[in-house]
């Protein structure tokens, strides 16, 4: 495999008109863009005070048939959680992130509500996690994968609920 | 596989005018794509400067390209994935199956991928009894029709939704025969079902790769099902295919594109699910797969580079330009008979094919432009086409009369008295004998242009002749 790699980068140079690898100097810059990345041009639309920010990512993200549930608290989560899925018809039954945020949520305000925590299954219908940031740009949610919030929550479950402080939000990715 | 090659785009390119289905699916989705790109454009006023910085980082990371490779590399090791690099196709279906046959796989799920649709992974699989299974609900659907994708974005874009439900009722058979199939969300609820089985049965995941980053070694896909994750994140392995010309410099580099790629793909302002994945899982994650493999693939894209046709390595594989080109809404993506159909393709092809092979499909161009004005990334489409035509007639490639016709014109051209003295002397004589009917229903030597539309009669004086009299 290294006579492949050897080919590919030597046809590269040949192609590029350079006899070897790039000089030093010139290297050293390179490898300051790699390890150093400046932000480049940002759209301007999220030039908004705080409060405008968290519209705009209610916007953006209801724009893409996301659907979003104001709370002023924690305590007020599992209440909202439960209506929801009373609402979409859905079991109350869902597969959590063993995540420090969901953790100090008071869960015990809705005891009819099944919490599993962990990797979700076949059969799992609903996934709650936390994100651990959001961008209004776009009304993206970013998710971080580690032990505390496995990937697979968030694509394997039909419905994927996420609980976002709105602290969290940012402006651009 | 219904085969058709681009070195038979005319024969190709008839048989599907004729096609009534084709007509029908192109019309239908041609102004969601091309509506949907203006409205995400006109809601961001940065975009054209976007246009031109996406133009540099790419610029940039193609004249240092060995540079960035390396850079890659280094990150991909250190994160503890392993990196495969393949000169051809060939080479990247034999680490591939190497890979498979390690594990002893007997499934593998595929993301949607066209650097696994150039080297025709599905087939190499299939030939070594390893069951390949297409995720992407339009790469499902050409699968099952053993079809090529007719567009790099929506594969199954030249079907209608009665060709797709044919084609579910012929290959779904453990389903009830009576059920009600008729509109998109039943088609698509039945496929979910289908592949959600299929997730869990896979050893190995094949994606490809957006964008590869050099900064901390991870490959980006973007996806609106969500398939291309789950088929990354479910099997014990997964393997990256993606060509050399995918490293972009670092996560800020990789985030001006993608303000570009779905804006011009879709018209969407985000694709739904854009996952960066960095090696393999770690200790501690619970979900991942065990290992994490790059196949870096050359294929041709070395002897473009220092050519006239390194611009093309930009592309981000948005299908913009065929999305706005009349010719390819016209005859659609098959006529082009490989991978990469419409604008991109016709300058794409032939630096992988060769000339000889994919010559035909820079000819398929009125160079009306717009491929080249709705790029993302400034890519001279046409310009390029030129010259490829231009290598073509070098290479003796072009039809006789088709050269000689060139060679007179251009002997005429080159001689401005000459050519002023034969055009004026032509129009007076076709203006005398059509100016009756004002038109010809048929000429000599014209019968390309006479089988299906009229020659108007020329009126007046030559351009040249009027413009003279102006200045």
């Amino acid at each position: 495999m290294n006579n492949e790699r050897n080919n590919i980068i030597n046809n590269i140079r040949k192609s590029l008109g350079r006899a070897g690898p790039i000089c030093s100097e010139e290297a050293k810059e390179l490898n300051a863009r790699v390890n150093k990345p400046v932000r480049n041009l940002l759209p301007s639309r999220t030039e908004l005070p705080k409060n405008e920010l968290i519209n705009l990512f209610q916007k953006m993200a209801e724009d893409v048939f996301a659907t979003v549930e104001r709370v002023k608290n924690t305590d007020e989560i599992p209440d909202s959680l439960t209506d929801y899925l009373k609402k979409e018809n859905l079991p109350a039954q869902v597969v959590m992130s063993p995540d420090p945020y969901l953790d100090n949520t008071p869960w015990e305000k809705q005891p009819l509500l099944e919490i599993r925590k962990g990797i979700p299954n076949e059969q799992d219908m609903v996934s709650v996690t936390s994100a651990a940031g959001a961008v209004a740009e776009t009304g993206t949610l970013a998710m971080f994968s580690g032990p505390s919030h496995p990937s697979t929550l968030n694509f394997l479950p039909e419905t994927h609920v996420v609980v976002l402080p709105v602290d969290r939000i940012t402006k651009n990715y | 596989m219904t085969e058709s090659i681009p070195s038979q785009f005319k024969e190709n390119a008839v048989r599907q005018l004729a096609d009534e289905d084709l007509r029908q699916a192109l019309t239908k989705s041609k102004g969601h794509f091309t509506g949907g790109r203006q409205k995400s454009i006109d809601n961001l006023p940065e975009f054209e400067e976007l246009r031109d910085k996406a133009r540099d980082i790419k610029n940039h990371t193609i004249e240092n390209l060995d540079f960035y490779l390396e850079a890659y590399e280094k990150k991909v090791l250190s994160s503890g994935g392993h990196v495969h690099w393949a000169s051809t196709a060939k080479d990247a279906q034999e680490i591939v199956l190497n890979i498979c046959q390690t594990v002893g796989a007997t499934s593998v799920n595929k993301g949607k991928s066209m650097i696994g649709e150039e080297c025709d992974i599905n087939e190499a699989l299939e030939a070594a009894g390893i069951n390949a299974v297409e995720t992407d609900l339009g790469e499902y659907i050409i699968q099952i029709r053993n079809e090529r994708p007719s567009h790099i974005i929506a594969p199954a874009v030249h079907l209608t939704k009665a060709q797709v439900e044919e084609s579910f009722r012929e290959t779904h058979t453990h389903l009830d025969p009576e059920r009600v199939l008729d509109e998109p969300p039943t088609l698509l609820e039945e496929a979910r079902k289908v592949l959600r089985k299929k997730y869990f049965e896979a050893e190995v995941g094949i994606t490809g790769a957006n964008f590869l980053v050099a900064e901390t070694g991870s490959s980006i896909i973007v996806t609106n099902e969500g398939n291309g994750d789950l088929s990354q994140l479910l099997p014990r392995v997964h393997i990256v295919l993606a060509s050399i010309e995918k490293v972009v410099p670092n996560l800020e580099d990789a985030s001006t594109l993608l303000r570009v790629l779905a804006r011009s793909a879709t018209g969407q302002e985000f694709s739904v699910y854009t996952t960066i994945s960095t090696g393999p899982r770690r200790d501690e994650d619970l979900d991942g797969p065990e290992e994490y493999h790059v196949i870096l693939l050359d294929n041709g894209r070395t002897s473009m580079l220092g050519t006239e046709f390194q611009d093309m390595l930009r592309c981000i594989r948005c299908g913009a330009c065929m999305n706005h080109c009349p010719v390819y809404q016209s005859v659609g993506g098959h006529a082009y008979g490989w991978v990469y159909p419409g604008p991109m393709g016709a300058v794409l092809s032939p630096g992988l094919l060769g000339v000889d092979e994919a010559g035909h499909l820079p000819n398929a161009s009125t160079f009306c432009g717009r491929c080249e004005e709705v790029c993302p990334v400034h890519i001279p489409l046409p310009k390029m086409m030129r010259h490829w035509r231009e290598r073509e007639f070098e290479r003796h490639l072009t039809p006789n009369a088709y050269r000689k016709g060139i060679q007179l014109w251009s002997f005429i051209a080159l001689r401005p008295n000459l050519y002023k003295r034969l055009t004026s002397f032509h129009i007076r004589i076709l203006g005398w004998i059509g100016r009756r009917r004002g038109r010809f229903s048929s000429l000599p030597m014209a019968k390309g242009w006479t089988k299906y539309r009229d020659l108007p009669a020329p009126e007046g004086k030559t351009f040249q002749k009027q413009w003279s009299e102006r200045s």
